[in-house]
Order: C-alpha cells, then structure tokens, then sequence
C-alpha cells in the first residue's frame, strides 16, 4: 500500500506539474505575443520613435520568459527566438524597415508554435 | 561539460531512487511489465544526458509516470490473479511425467534445442531424470527431477489456488477438478476467499495456507 501511495503522489505531482507548466507557458507566452502585435500597430501607424522603444522592451521580456520557460522547453528553439528578438530593434533602427515586418511575423509564429507545442493536441500527441 | 556532469549526477541519484521504489524484482527475473519499464528507463534517462538542449524534466517527468504506473499495475496484479495473467501469462508444462509436451513448445515457439540449452543450464543433461519441466512466466524453465527415482521424491505439488482464485493449469496439471477442491476447502471448513495458496500433487495431497486474517 505503501507503493501504491508513492505511485499516487507520483502522479498527482507529474498532472500538477504538466497543469502549472501549461499555465505558465500560456501566461508567457500570450503575454509576449500581445507586446508583438502592440509592436507591429505602432510600426504600421509610423510611430518609429514609440515601435524602437516598445520593440526593446519586448527583447528585453523575451529573455527574461524565456529564461524561465528554459526548463520546460527544448533549448534550440528558445535560442531561435531569443536571437530574433535580440535583431528586431536593431533591424527597426538600422535596417531595411521591410525585413522588420517580415522578422516580426517570424517571431510571432515561433511564439505561436512554441506557445501551441504543449497541448494536448492530437497532432501534438501523435 | 559542468551541465552535462551535474545532469548526469541527477539522473544516476534518480535512477537509484526508482530502484530502490520499485523493488527488488526490478534486479532480479524481470516480467513482462518489468522487462518493457526497465527498458523504456534507460533509454529515458540517457536522452537528457546525451542532449544539453533538451530540459531535465523531459527525460524526469517520463521516467516519474513510468515508475507510478509500473508501481499501480504490479499492485493491481498482487490483487487480481485475472489481470496478473493477462499480463504475465501462466507458466507451461513443457514436459510432464518425462514425456515432452510438443503443443506447449509450439505454443512457446520455443524448440528442442532451445529447451535443451535452457534445462542444461538448469544442470540437467539427461533427459531421463527429468519428471517436469515448467515454462515460467519470466521465461525460465523450471526442472523437477527424479534423480533417486524414490516414490517419496516423485510427487511435484503445483499451486491450485492463489490468494482465492483457482490456478486453472495447476488444476489440468493433477487432474483435479474445482467441485473436488471445494469439497477439500469444505471439510478444511476455510472458505475460497481465505485461502492464501493451496498446493496438491497427483496424489491429491493437499498443502493449505490460509490468509493471515483467517487463521
């Protein structure tokens, strides 16, 4: 009985687990994804002064959530979007204001495929 | 290189852990279920250990619901002789009364040569002195010999029930039916439900053990 309790807690504490991670993710997550369109409505109104400072901002959360979601997602694909939101004021400031939209929309569908990786979804499970 | 010892350090303490949890039989002759957990085990804990990209919980949280589900279904089979046997399957007579039973190898798929280097490592190289030989659910072969050809020596008992469920091939094994058993446990006045473990030999001689709240 003893074992059968260990094995209960076990999984209680992996469902608790998967359930706050899932919740977290989300939060993040959706979080960085409003600051991204925020972002792009700035840009598209041609309020460059505003989109540099809101695009630095939302460099600066993305390393400090990513940090956090580092131990329940793979790695590689942080660094991918870590590196994009790094380049994206810079891109804003220096560079051809085209790439800025196209990077942009880079990054939000990262976010959105990382965001969707962990839900039980068919597709995801299968 | 620091990442990569300080992980390893984790999983081997973690892999001690779900040893010690799971028990001894997870050391010595695996089931089934044992043999597919052990397996999936190592391959899991060795992913986070090979890929520093990957995160520690992916190769942790696997490794946790394997260990809980492993510990709920040998539970679940300590209680239910039914779901035990779906899963392990029942042990096979192989050879009985020295005649060797070529259904029950077809059945094994196991051959000649397979179950005369299974009955040499049991230390038995003449097939004259063996009486029984059983398939066990972990895949070894027991040998029950008459090397003294003493009647005394000749009477293998096989269980008949377990925990109050009646062992079917202990029952074709002694020719004994289940009415005859229940007039046995009737005169023993011991109800099916208390009955620990009851062995018999062809002879019909009983060995009772009754469950510690019934005696």
């Amino acid at each position: 009985m003893k074992r059968v309790g260990v094995a209960v807690v076990l999984l209680l504490a992996v469902s608790i687990g998967c359930f706050l991670a899932l919740r977290t993710e989300k939060r993040l997550l959706s979080s960085l994804l409003t600051q991204t369109a925020q972002v792009e409505q700035l840009y598209r109104q041609e309020y460059k002064a505003e989109a540099i400072t809101a695009t630095e901002q939302l460099a600066d959360n993305t390393q400090s959530t990513l940090r956090r979601c580092a131990c329940l997602l793979p790695h590689s694909t942080l660094t991918e979007i870590s590196v994009l939101a790094t380049a994206l004021p810079v891109i804003l400031k220096d560079g051809n204001q085209d790439d800025f939209l196209t990077e942009l929309s880079k990054f939000r569908m990262l976010l959105t495929v990382v965001k969707q990786m962990e839900y039980p979804y068919l597709e995801n499970i299968l | 290189m620091l990442i990569s010892a300080l992980r390893t350090v984790i999983i081997y303490v973690v892999l001690i852990a779900v040893f010690r949890i799971t028990g001894k039989r997870q050391l010595g002759e695996l089931q089934p279920i044992e043999l597919v957990v052990t397996l999936l085990l190592s391959d899991l804990a060795v992913l986070p250990l090979q890929e520093s990209g990957m995160p520690l919980l992916s190769g942790l949280v696997p490794i946790a619901v394997l260990v809980a589900l492993e510990l709920l279904l040998s539970a679940w089979m300590m209680k239910s002789n039914g779901f035990s046997r779906l899963i392990s399957g029942n042990p096979v007579v192989v050879i009985h009364e020295g005649k060797l039973q070529q259904k029950a190898l077809r059945q094994l798929r196991l051959t000649v040569e397979d179950l005369t280097e299974a009955l040499r490592q049991q230390g038995v190289f003449d097939w004259q002195e063996i009486e029984y030989a059983i398939a066990e659910t972990n895949g070894k072969i027991s040998v029950f010999t008459v090397a003294d050809k003493s009647e005394e020596k000749r009477k293998a008992s096989v269980p008949l029930i377990n925990d109050g469920s009646f062992i079917t091939w202990g029952l074709e094994f002694c020719g004994i039916t289940k009415q005859e058993v229940l007039t046995f446990l009737k005169k023993k006045k011991c109800p099916l439900r208390a009955v620990l473990l009851l062995t018999a030999d062809k002879q019909r001689r009983y060995s009772l053990t009754k469950k510690e709240e019934h005696l």
